[in-house]
């Protein structure tokens, strides 16, 4: 079977190229209609909706939504019970909201929902329809927020690199609010958010220098 | 003491090593979330795989009744342990001594046993392995070590698993298809119900004890932690056709640990049929092991013919342990304070079947002691199998029993009323041996540097009280910063058209490795760091050693002596064109402008700020990237030179860090703030200041987490895991860590490129704050001292 | 998470009439329940969740004359954000503004974290593995385990089954509970208006004495410019955790004390005893070490959770202090 090569970005240019690829990837109307039990192939979803009412009787039934994402509205059809992490993965392809704990408890998966930080991983795909939903591949293509991205690998401010993305999300949403957070500021909006390797102490460091670097921006 | 004898590894101006805020070259790709772990790819027509997991401490599954769960629709097929499909995978290599193939017997809470159900999706996995009618026979189970010691308590292991069955032979057995490193020595004894022992015993212990003023006696408890994976072990695999190897030779997998080779051995084929282009790893913490989750995703997609995905849920990742460890310390002791002797006879956890041996066996070897001028040590291990989970090693949590000596140190200052720091000055020995009086250098810049970063003063412990009323203690800790040289290494580099690549199958796993190893390449080719392309390819044999630092200060020198050969090379070729008169060939032929270079040879050429240029003359060059229009390619491999760490475990010393602490503790809520958190470290040379601080960081996160916050727990009557999820197992969040003052000094006494060695996770400690709070309060509080052990300890409850 | 039916309840009544028909739960921010259909604590996994974030106007927070009133929906986000909680009840801000982390307060709701469930993690273990007495089981699997974080007031005893009592020693560690406790709330449901005070129950597979179908809508708070009023929450993390002990108390113009703490018993505990100690007197640095010591009153801990007799103690002195 083929498969799209894995490259990787070495620079935030070709990351955020690689990011705005994704978005466009992202499908507008789901391009088959497969049932998730049998993968029988139906035209539309109120045919599958009948193949389920005579086949699959005791199951539960897909549901069709839109969702905004990334500025983007994508029709989908999905079980009720999946979480916006689990949508945004399976369904759109998207993977800068990560799955660390799966309780709400480390802030990997954060996506911001009409302007607030929302762990996807705690929220049904379902119940999203109407709500504008950004992710960090969304914020990795607006230039406003190189300098904050710059700082975070100039600083190191992540190791593995998993629950970075988490991270980033919750101090965009901060810088929106806050463009002048503190240091004590800082670590409180971060402090959902937890990174295994340790890098805790160092986000204050780099979001501090971003904010530096983008008042300077906003000024000039 | 340093090992120069390489190229340049005397430099004294450096352009690119050392440069801060470079950017890791992955970091864009982590950070803006398209970087891709296991966990994250999903690929058209993929099937879903989960396993049956065991709901005891230790149980057999007699039988098990699939037929609901296949009656369900999407549920694919149902795999029984006793299905043959299970024969056919090997051992994984860099699993460790954990079997690949799925029992009919559990270990313990929570471990894969007995099924494997496969589906269309991951939710009717679950409703598949709840429709699972299983019999399970509830086996006797240990989870108190001090239970385990009793000889009458029935044995919990099968013989199968007993490594102690046959003669201590020390090196690799194969039992069961299972291939065992033995670590005992032939003559410890023989293995008693549920627990086995090891003895070392170096110098006169009479001597020891008869040249001592006093005996010490201590007790150092570790409690088991886990080794929590930031992402859920996942991969997912098919098989495909080639013109080349036939159909369904090839395997393509991502997600599987570390490199494909692995996979490859366990399936029988020949690396190159194995195809894995993630290169994110996610966080390793020295816990090389592997999930089944990772590994058996091949076997299921050759039998139903579609991808198959298999992801652990982060309950289910709570499965690798930092063992517990109890132990007693008895020290002989002169009136100054010149330790004579040392006892340790620790009990340890050696967790369920194939656990790895790092933290029993193994500290044999690892350990602090051997950093003393005291020569008489006798270190006396019982090891008791238990049914607390897999253990296997971390060694950002606990560094061995380093800190029995911290602890130690600690406890005999207070005793004679002496600071510990100049307790450690006065135990430990010189530079080359046990024997050597003199001071260590790097140890002594890093004691006083220390100080002046903590206005160091010591006190007697529960003397000092704040103006708020809390109780103030301190803490000081040394260790060496080690430098593993067991493995050899390998690096390959081409000069293609002006620019030089560098080829790696990475794996990114978090240390900056082949950051570190462009700096050094540049450095060398008098380059930028940007001028060089890293070429990320699963299929080159460059990979990212493992062992953080320390194993990418190993791998620098042979990235240092290839970038060398290559440089040599290159000027070799520059100077064989420069006197070419002539380009083109045959009818072709036409004059070419005479080159700076002309009528030197390579000797006397140089290479700096991206020219070629003449050493007697430095205005006569050409661009680096003209240099020569030839492909130029050097490989060099092997190991680099001896590290101290490695060869004498102790007993010689190089390079040196010193920890410093100081807290505060309400004794009536029983709450620790730490107040100040100082490391001053030695690494020798630094090459990428950003991956050592950050390593400083993550030693910090772990060790503030397991003596003030993680602790596993078992419920007593069952051996069920209690806290295994994120919530209620608590790593510190951004409002718990503390800032670190941080000093890097560059003695350059190390053993590797550049007199570097490493720091890696030689700052995380076990118990630097524990010992700070026996210093506030004067009374001692084993790990981890969360607010109701420390009211109880304080008798406030 | 396995599969349910997912109805976006329109109305109330809709909503009621869902839950009424049974195998159905109600969603409203999803702190708590989803984590619960992850883990499958359920002995019977719901059929349905009604989603009740559909339904509208419930979100708000608005002061009407001597009441501050605050739908259910409302985020603790909102509550810790709004001036006007700020203004007529600043520690339901404060509280609200320090439960589990930013991010989980952007979504979960006041009338979520009023009900959610115990997080005794026999209760909570995947799979149903320990059916406890709170699950409608035979025991508490607590009494004889690792009982560090449960009740030093004793054990709810409860019914199962029509005649059959059992007991459970979880305990309530909602960070609003004990502060709506000691501010006289009013908490209004789609049957009736509870006193927060009696609002909080044990029963299976509950935590509070609505009735199966009956839904909070509003929190009514009584508006008190001579009130004054303190939180304190302890926790071993300062972010993520729930809290391990959480005490609200308030004091009025004549120095009539509400003293209430969550984390010690079943249900919020007010320290009745130290309310009557303190009653019409100012507070001394005696007074305060005395309420301490009423508050504490008549614990019988275990072994593993002493401790918190000692922190009840010096919180509630400390606290007393600060006013």
């Amino acid at each position: 079977m083929p498969m799209e090569t894995t490259r990787v970005g070495t620079s935030l240019k070709t990351a955020s190229e690689q990011a705005a690829a994704t978005i466009a990837a992202m499908p507008a109307y789901p391009k088959s209609i497969r049932c998730p039990i049998c993968q029988r192939q139906c035209l539309t979803y109120a045919e599958l909706a009948d193949h389920y009412a005579a086949e699959h009787p005791d199951s539960v039934a897909p549901v069709a939504v839109t969702l905004n994402v990334n500025g983007k509205a994508c029709a989908l059809i999905f079980e009720p019970h999946l979480t916006l992490k689990h949508v945004l993965q399976f369904h759109l392809g998207l993977t800068g909201a990560k799955e660390m704990c799966d309780r709400g408890a480390c802030g990997s998966c954060t996506v911001i929902m009409d302007g607030k930080p929302t762990l996807s991983c705690n929220i049904l795909a379902a119940e999203c329809e109407g709500k504008v939903i950004q992710t960090v591949e969304g914020i990795a293509v607006i230039p406003k927020w190189k300098p904050l991205i710059d700082a975070y690998c100039k600083w190191d401010a992540m190791q593995c690199g998993y629950c970075t993305p988490g991270f980033l999300v919750a101090a965009k949403v901060l810088l929106d609010r806050n463009p002048h957070p503190t240091e004590q500021e800082i670590n409180e909006a971060l402090s959902g958010n937890i990174c295994i390797c340790g890098t805790q102490p160092r986000h204050s460091q780099a979001i501090l220098e971003a904010v530096l670097v983008m008042a300077e921006g906003s000024d000039g | 003491m340093p090992d120069y004898t390489g190229a340049n590894g005397l430099r004294e101006n450096f352009r690119v090593v050392g440069k801060p805020n470079i950017p890791g070259l992955t970091s864009y790709a982590m950070a803006t979330g398209v970087a891709k772990f296991g966990a994250d790819f999903v690929v058209p027509d993929m099937l879903f795989a989960k396993m049956l997991r065991s709901p005891y401490a230790h149980a057999r599954v007699l039988s098990i009744d699939a037929s609901d769960a296949l009656a369900i629709p999407g549920v694919v097929d149902v795999v029984l342990w006793d299905d043959p499909i299970f024969k056919e995978i090997g051992q994984n290599p860099i699993g460790g001594k954990r079997p690949t193939y799925l029992m009919n017997e559990a270990h313990y809470e929570g471990v894969e046993v007995g099924a494997v159900v496969v589906a269309e999706s991951e939710h009717l996995c679950e409703e598949g392995l709840r429709a699972l009618k299983v019999e399970w026979e509830q086996l006797p189970f240990i989870i108190d070590l001090k239970q385990g010691l009793d000889p009458e308590f029935p044995k919990i292991r099968g013989p199968e698993w007993d490594e102690s069955e046959g003669d201590y032979m020390p090196g690799l057995t194969t039992v069961d298809g299972l291939t065992i490193l033995n670590l005992h020595y032939p003559d410890d004894p023989r293995k008693v119900g549920n627990v086995s022992w090891t003895n070392k015993i170096d110098g006169d212990m009479d001597a020891g004890w008869a040249a001592a003023d006093f005996i010490l006696e201590y007790d150092v408890n570790l409690h088991a932690v886990v080794s929590l994976l930031p992402n859920p072990p996942a991969s997912v695999a098919w098989w495909f056709d080639s013109m080349y190897n036939g159909p369904e030779k090839n395997l393509h997998i991502e997600g599987a640990v570390q490199r494909r080779g692995a996979i490859a051995t366990m399936y029988g084929l020949p690396d190159e049929n194995v195809v894995q282009e993630g290169l994110f790893q996610g966080g390793k913490y020295c816990d090389w092991g592997l999930r089944m989750s990772q590994e058996i995703t091949p076997l299921l997609s050759r039998r139903f013919d579609r991808p198959v995905r298999c992801c652990n849920t982060r309950e289910e990742t709570f499965d690798m342990c930092v063992n517990e460890r109890l132990l007693h310390l008895k020290l002989g002791v002169t009136k100054d304070g010149l330790i004579t002797a040392v006892e340790d006879n620790s009990i340890a956890d050696h967790g369920a079947p194939a656990s790895s041996e790092m933290g029993t066996i193994y500290d044999r070897d690892y350990d602090s002691y051997y950093t003393l001028k005291c020569e008489n040590i006798s270190q006396k291990y019982t090891i008791v199998d238990s049914n607390r989970g897999f253990m296997h090693t971390c060694g950002q949590f606990v560094p061995y029993n380093w800190d029995a000596l911290t602890v130690g140190l600690a406890i005999l200052g207070e005793k004679l009323g002496k600071d510990p720091v100049e307790l450690a000055k006065l135990n430990l020995h010189g530079p080359d041996s046990q024997k050597d009086t003199r001071p260590v250098p790097s140890f002594e810049a890093c004691l006083e540097e220390g100080k002046k970063l903590m206005d160091w003063e010591w006190h007697p412990a529960g003397t000092k009280r704040l103006a708020d009323g809390r109780l103030h203690g301190t803490a000081f800790r040394y260790q060496m910063c080690p430098r593993h040289a067991m493995l050899s290494y390998f690096c390959k580099l081409e000069y293609r058209d002006g620019v030089v690549h560098f080829p790696t199958q990475g794996p990114i796993a978090g240390w900056f490795g082949t950051e570190c190893f462009t700096m050094i390449i540049a450095e060398e080719l008098g380059l930028e760091f940007d001028d060089i392309s890293v070429d990320y390819d699963y299929r080159a044999k460059h990979t990212d050693e493992a062992g953080g630092s320390d194993g990418v200060t190993g791998q620098g020198w042979i990235v240092k002596e290839c970038a060398n050969l290559l440089k040599a090379r290159i000027l070799e070729s520059a100077a064989k064109e420069a006197q070419k008169t002539t380009t083109g060939f045959g009818p072709f032929v036409m004059p070419k402008m005479p080159s700076p270079l002309m009528g030197y040879a390579a000797e006397d050429l140089e290479m700096m700020d991206g020219k070629v240029f003449v050493k007697s003359d430095p205005s006569k060059f050409v661009p680096f990237a003209q240099a020569t229009s030839e492909t130029i390619t050097a490989d060099y491999g092997g190991g680099s030179p001896k590290s101290a760490w490695t060869t004498g475990f102790g007993r010689v010393l190089d390079t040196m860090n010193t920890s410093w602490c100081e807290v505060a503790v309400d004794d009536e809520t029983g709450e620790i703030e730490i107040l100040k958190y100082g490391i001053v470290a030695d690494p020798g040379k630094v090459i990428r200041r950003t991956s050592l601080e950050s390593q400083i960081d993550q030693a910090v996160f772990f060790s503030m987490g397991c003596q003030l916050l993680e602790e596993y727990v078992l419920d007593p009557e069952t051996g069920v895991r209690l806290n295994a999820n994120m919530i209620d197992y608590r790593k510190p969040t951004t409002l718990d860590v503390p800032i670190v003052g941080k000093e890097i000094l560059e003695l350059r006494s190390g053993n590797a490129a550049y007199g570097a060695s490493g720091i890696s996770h030689s700052l995380a400690n076990s118990h630097l704050l524990i010992t700070a709070i026996y210093n506030a309060t004067g009374i001692w509080i084993d790990p981890p001292a969360t607010p109701d052990r420390v009211l109880k300890a304080l008798g406030k409850c | 998470m396995r599969a349910f039916n997912h109805i976006n309840a329109a109305t109330l009544d809709g909503a009621s009439d869902a839950l009424k028909r049974g195998g159905a739960v109600a969603l409203a921010g999803g702190g708590d329940l989803l984590g619960a259909l992850k883990d499958d604590i359920f002995p019977t996994y719901p059929k349905t969740v009604v989603n009740l974030k559909s339904i509208p106007e419930l979100e708000y927070i608005t002061a009407e004359g001597d009441t501050l009133k605050i739908g259910a929906l409302t985020t603790l986000a909102d509550i810790a954000r709004s001036s006007v909680v700020t203004e007529n009840a600043d520690i339901l801000a404060l509280a609200a503004g320090r439960a589990s982390s930013p991010s989980l307060r952007e979504t979960t709701t006041i009338g979520g974290n009023l009900c959610q469930l115990p997080r005794c993690w026999y209760f909570r273990k995947l799979n149903n593995r320990f059916d406890c007495a709170r699950k409608g089981g035979d025991r508490c699997f607590a009494v004889t385990g690792d009982n560090r974080y449960h009740s030093v007031f004793g054990g709810a005893v409860f019914e199962t089954a029509p005649g059959v009592k059992r007991t459970c020693v979880a305990v309530n560690q909602g960070d609003l509970a004990p502060v709506l406790t000691v501010l006289g709330a009013k908490l209004k449901t789609t049957e009736r208006v509870i006193d927060a005070g009696d609002f909080f129950g044990v029963g299976v597979l509950t935590a509070t004495v609505l009735n199966c179908g009956e839904i909070l809508t509003e929190i009514q708070i009584p508006i008190n410019g001579a009130r004054k009023s303190r939180y304190k929450r302890f926790a071993f993390r300062k972010s993520i955790d729930f809290p391990v002990i959480n005490l609200a108390i308030s004091v009025d113009g004549e120095n009539n004390y509400r003293i209430c703490l969550g984390g010690v018993a079943p249900v919020p505990y007010i320290a009745a005893q130290a309310e009557t100690l303190l009653a019409g007197r100012a507070i001394t640095e005696e007074l305060a070490e005395k309420a301490g010591l009423a508050a504490a009153e008549g614990a019988k801990p275990y072994e593993a959770n002493s401790y918190k007799v000692q922190l009840i103690k010096t919180l509630v002195k400390r606290e007393l202090l600060a006013f």
